[in-house]
């Protein structure tokens, strides 16, 4: 295939897509999101399950679980390009796009969950004449350098690495209006030799800044469980641990989201078996690294004299209230990714499809079981309560997950959602 | 009117080629474009390595400053006794100035791109060329600037190249 070919090929989906009926289905999630999110914010946030001692629960979650899917993006596009593994070309802007979508929902969930999102502004030092400033000394005014600076790199990076494929996408237009539209998101781009050299220079300086961060994200979202003095959450383990959660259910989703796509443009020859297979001994590895941190956790906890901690950790998860949560979740972290030792497991896209479905339930329950776990059994049984979702929970959850989907579905349907410039660079190397 | 030559080459070695010609007889106002990086014709082309790197490194020392400068400044400036956290917190300032160190790090780069690149520049006389919209497809080109256009065109057809087009006005 030569590379006008691969051009037309790849472009196809853009401007031959027709997706008017599916974005339409899709729109109800958006619309669940808006609702449910208007509903708590005209109400106000007693319409959650929220309450103390549970005062962290269903939005804050799904925000850390939100955050970690989107590590795995990151780790394909930066991480793989700063160790040249070539083959991600195919399937790095996806990745990407999954990151800033699930990124998305991660940064307005910990606003939903502030209760009055409109002083939202306090938790960004500004002067102010009462001279009263957001409290540093505390993690969660890190998580929002972390989670800001996050969004917005990844979306740099993103549309840095866009640039030349819509300058393709401007040049092969089939109308003016696209062209126009096209171009003006181009820049100007004519892949001069000046401009190849600074884009190559600022990707990948831009991913050997990404990398270091990526890594300090979830390291700092963990800060906000492991600085507080609740058993099951003050644990030196948390950063690392809770970086290999992410980067695990975050290729859990990345490789979920390449299976449909491989199946709804038939780009099994862009995207191949060998793809999905590299991505699966990725998940197998980062899943290995979950289960050494849940053995870890679970045998540090062991350790301690009876205390609130071990009692937490290896009574009340595996026996007490939770353990319908931690049961299936060790079943789905820990029990089916060790089907990825087979290689006709990981070269089948539908069984790697049941995988990581079940890791993406299985590290939400993760952090249900982390978050509201600790919060319901702390150091005093007379303020001991379990939680009971309500159902704006549920909506805002099914909202997010539906607001995901859709800006998924118009990426997919508007931009070059494979690296153009990128796969013919690899080809030209190969040939 | 200043004018230029652009020629037209199928593969990443012909493009090559070119530039080496031409520099051989003198042509030092050259440009090539490609559908993808292609480094030799950047190395043929002398173009050296970027600064870019150290005005990132020297961005992120900035951010790392400025972030931690706020955290210290806020938290002496209202000194409140918050858990029996010192107010010369060092340790638990250190994420912060590494998230600000990152963003101007990310931010300096990203806009070093746009002024090394000339973006945005939406449009530019050699737009006009005719194939020059297949650049971006699977097509290698030159673009030369020369007061001798003539003696440009003989060498470019003396190694075979016969997709010339010539360009008036001030090309990109």
């Amino acid at each position: 295939m030569n590379d006008a070919r691969l051009t037309r090929m790849l472009l196809r989906p853009v401007f031959e897509g027709r997706a008017a009926r599916l974005l339409l289905i899709l729109s109800m999630g958006p619309a669940i999101f808006v609702l449910s999110l208007l509903y708590t914010f005209v109400t106000g946030i007693g319409v959650f399950g929220t309450n103390i001692p549970v005062a962290w629960a269903f939005p804050i979650t799904t925000f850390v679980w939100w955050i970690g899917i989107g590590h795995a993006g990151t780790f394909i596009s930066a991480f793989l390009l700063l160790f040249e593994q070539r083959w991600r070309s195919a399937i790095n802007r996806v990745a990407e796009a999954v990151t800033l979508f699930a990124l998305f929902n991660a940064a307005l969930l910990p606003l939903v969950h502030l209760g009055r999102p409109w002083f939202a502004y306090w938790l960004v030092p500004y002067p102010s004449e009462l001279g009263v400033w957001p409290q540093f000394r505390s993690s969660l005014t890190w998580d929002i350098a972390a989670i800001t600076t996050y969004f917005l790199v990844s979306i740099l990076f993103w549309y840095l690495g866009l640039i030349p494929d819509l300058a393709t996408a401007r040049d092969s237009a089939p109308s003016a209006r696209l062209r126009k539209i096209y171009g003006v998101f181009a820049l100007g781009w004519r892949g001069s030799m000046r401009q190849w050299r600074a884009w190559r220079a600022c990707y990948g300086l831009l991913a050997g800044i990404a990398t270091p961060l990526v890594v300090s994200v979830h390291s700092i979202v963990s800060l906000d469980f492991a600085i507080a003095k609740l058993p099951g959450w003050h644990s030196t383990i948390f950063p690392p641990y809770f970086v290999s959660g992410a980067l695990f259910s975050g290729f859990a989703v990345v490789i979920a989201v390449l299976v449909a796509i491989r199946w709804m443009f038939r780009l099994s020859w862009v995207i191949t078996i060998d793809h999905l297979d590299s991505l699966a001994k990725l998940l197998l590895f980062s899943g290995s690294v979950v289960a050494y941190s849940y053995f870890v956790e679970h045998f540090a906890a062991g350790l301690d004299r009876p205390s609130h901690e071990s009692e937490l950790v290896n009574q009340v998860r595996p026996f007490g209230g939770l353990a319908p949560f931690f049961w299936v979740q060790m079943t789905l972290n820990v029990a089916l990714p060790q089907l990825l030792w087979l290689k006709p497991v990981r070269r089948q896209p539908m069984s790697l499809l049941f995988v990581c479905g079940g890791v993406a339930v299985g590290m939400w329950l993760e952090r249900w079981v982390i978050v509201a776990g600790s919060l319901a059994h702390d150091y005093l049984p007379s303020s001991w309560a379990d939680f009971v979702p309500s159902i704006t929970d549920g909506a805002l959850l099914l909202g997010s997950l539906g607001t995901f989907a859709f800006l998924l579905a118009l990426f997919l349907r508007f931009v070059p959602f494979i690296s153009i410039a990128e796969l013919k660079l690899e080809r030209g190397q190969l040939e | 009117m200043k004018r230029a030559l652009f020629a037209q080459l199928d593969s990443p070695e012909r493009l090559v080629e070119a530039i080496c010609a031409l520099r051989a007889i003198g042509c030092a106002s050259l440009e090539a474009h490609a559908p993808y990086p292609v480094p030799e014709a950047e190395e043929a082309l002398g173009l050296g390595r970027t600064r870019i790197g150290y005005a990132a490194f020297v961005a992120a020392l900035v951010g790392a400053f400025v972030g931690y400068a706020v955290q210290q400044y806020s938290t002496s400036s209202y000194p409140l006794n918050v858990g029996g956290f010192p107010l010369f917190s060092v340790l638990a300032f250190v994420p912060i100035s590494f998230e600000t160190a990152v963003l101007f790090s990310a931010l300096t780069v990203f806009f070093s791109f746009f002024v090394t690149s000339g973006a945005p520049r939406l449009w530019a006389p050699i737009d006009e060329a005719e194939g020059f919209e297949r650049i971006t497809r699977d097509r290698f080109g030159v673009l030369i600037h020369s007061p001798d256009l003539e003696s440009v065109r003989l060498c470019l057809e003396s190694i075979g190249i016969s997709r010339i087009v010539e360009i008036q006005g001030e090309p990109g």
